[in-house]
């Protein structure tokens, strides 16, 4: 074979750059590969001579750097990339610290915030949830499929989204300010809380409907998704019922205000949960529990209570300190871990449904705490109804998990169906 | 580089890489040095696949059944033994003649809207 030293030179340059594939791709393609280059360098050669092949190495060079990165993230065996999931069987271990890094990286802001009076963890909280969802979308761009990585951050954006953005978009957007509300039946409805919780309202009711016409709604689902209801109706009546107890006369227009107002205020509160429950059950045919992540990601934010308060002059510190520490710990590290490890459908039950319990728990007695406290200080006489408001928002989160973990898991008599259900991966990329 | 991403669905449009790959085997079994250069005849040059996206699709083709590689050369002695041959499945047969409907149907509704590349006609 006719050769010379810019096709000698090319082809040993190449067979350097074939060592960025992984290992596996490698192993079957390189010698092909290099024979397919090495008869293209040829060719070129033949026809256009030394210019040929110098104007074929761009084109070479983008060829490598995108199939490189492809097949990097598409590699069963990579480090990053989709780690597609088996079913019924863990996540490796390699994944787990791409699992946790947004958790890892909420958790150490928050031993930050409680330990010192330093505020660069508000640059973690505001910001790291726009910056971890880049990847995610980056490797979804490139690949078609969303990684198992990303679920965390996509639950942790919603959750920064819903609690910030809202007010500050429509707040922004003018038309919508003025005149600072809807009137409706003599009340004025805030629109910063009245358009999400429409939307809310409009999309949850769509996924239902879906879910429904799919039979994706066990008969336990259902029960989960009323008793989420009835929480929900039951604490707009506990507010209408003790804003009549205080300072508003029954039947003034005051009163409807307030009951509206606050109305709004408790269901924009709880809807984009159950939105994002049903959400993750979009995720569930390929991740079944692992679904559960999102959820996960939208906890993250929800405590931040530090070293800043009333009532740091009424608790030890030191307790608020571990309730936030633990909840953290839960919610961050321990729950993604059990539930990436568990390998079988009970597993992934209890993984699921246990971490996040005493997550709930000890978020559960840091707000009795402070609010207790709170109460001390300020000299408020406490009703027992005064106490279900701050735990309110925490039974309706329980609810939604037992909602999720009945939409997202198959029963542990029938696993079978996961495997049914699991990677027929149908997308294929390159 | 051209687009390789595809859904396995039958029906779905396949991305051009995968559609000129699979319409390069139509006509037999051919090593990847002879594919690459199928492809590039076949779209007179617009498509020049790189090894990297060649070998790419066609691991990924392997995969989902569409293409299979065979042990037979066409002629050993004009041919190197350790170049691999593949071959068109009856199944990436099938995805190929539905994107061809689909191209077809698109050309037709192209015409019907008189739609030309020179924008006087």
């Amino acid at each position: 074979m006719k050769t010379n030293h810019w096709i000698e030179l090319s082809k040993r340059f190449y067979r350097l750059l074939l060592y960025l594939y992984p290992k596996a791709y490698r192993a079957t393609y390189e010698m092909e590969m290099l024979h397919v280059f090495s008869d293209q360098c040829r060719d070129t050669y033949k026809q256009r001579g030394p210019l040929g092949i110098l104007l074929l190495w761009p084109r070479i060079l983008i060829d490598v750097i995108v199939t490189v990165t492809t097949e990097h993230l598409t590699d069963p065996h990579a480090k990053f990339g989709l780690l597609e999931v088996i079913p019924n069987a863990p996540l490796p271990w390699k994944g787990v610290l791409l699992v946790l890094i947004p958790g890892l990286i909420f958790f150490v802001s928050q031993v930050e915030q409680v330990t010192s009076n330093k505020d660069w963890f508000f640059f973690a909280y505001y910001r790291a949830a726009y910056f971890l969802i880049l990847p995610v979308l980056l490797v979804w761009v490139f690949t078609r499929r969303f990684p198992v990585w990303g679920l965390i951050p996509f639950g942790l954006l919603y959750g920064t989204l819903r609690n910030y953005n809202p007010s500050f978009l429509i707040s922004k957007f003018s038309p919508l300010n003025y005149p600072n509300g809807l009137y409706l039946f003599g009340i004025t409805f805030d629109l910063v809380y009245l358009i999400p919780v429409l939307i809310c309202v409009v999309l949850l009711c769509g996924l239902i409907w879906y879910n429904a016409c799919q039979q994706q709604i066990s008969r336990a689902a259902w029960g989960w998704l009323v008793v989420c209801g009835l929480l929900i109706v039951f604490q707009i009546i506990a507010v209408a019922y003790n804003s009549t107890q205080g300072e508003y006369a029954l039947g003034t227009s005051d009163l409807k205000q307030y009951i509206a107002y606050m109305s709004l205020w408790y269901l924009y509160d709880s809807l984009p949960f159950l939105l994002l429950v049903f959400i993750g059950k979009l995720f569930a045919p390929k991740y079944e529990g692992l679904s559960f992540l999102i959820l996960l990601g939208y906890l993250l934010p929800t405590v931040i209570f530090g070293r800043y308060g009333i009532w740091n002059e009424a608790i030890p510190f030191y307790l608020v300190t571990l309730a936030v520490l633990v909840y953290r710990f839960v919610v961050a590290l321990v729950a993604p871990i059990w539930l990436v490890r568990a390998a079988s459908v009970p597993r992934r039950q209890r993984a699921a449904a246990i971490p996040v319990a005493i997550a709930i728990i000890s978020q559960i007695s840091l707000n009795v705490l402070v609010y207790l406290a709170w109460a001390v200080q300020s000299g408020y006489q406490l009703s027992l109804l005064d106490f279900t408001f701050p735990l309110w928002n925490q039974f309706i989160i329980a609810a939604g998990l037992g909602l999720a973990v009945t939409l997202y898991l198959p029963t542990a008599k029938n696993p079978e169906q996961t495997a049914t259900a699991l990677p027929t991966s149908t997308a294929i990329t390159e | 580089m051209p687009r390789t991403s595809f859904s396995l669905v039958p029906g779905q449009p396949l991305t051009p890489a995968v559609y000129h790959i699979l319409l390069a085997l139509v006509d037999g079994d051919k090593h990847g040095y002879a594919i690459m250069k199928d492809v590039e005849d076949q779209t007179a040059g617009r498509i020049k696949l790189g090894p990297g996206t060649l070998y790419g699709t066609i691991k990924r083709l392997l995969s989902s059944g569409l293409i299979i590689e065979v042990d037979e050369r066409p002629d050993p002695e004009l041919d190197d033994e350790r170049r691999r041959y593949y071959h068109l499945s009856a199944l990436g047969h099938q995805f190929a003649v539905q994107e061809n409907q689909r191209l077809t149907q698109a050309v037709k509704a192209a015409h019907k809207r008189q739609l030309s590349d020179n924008p006087l006609n």
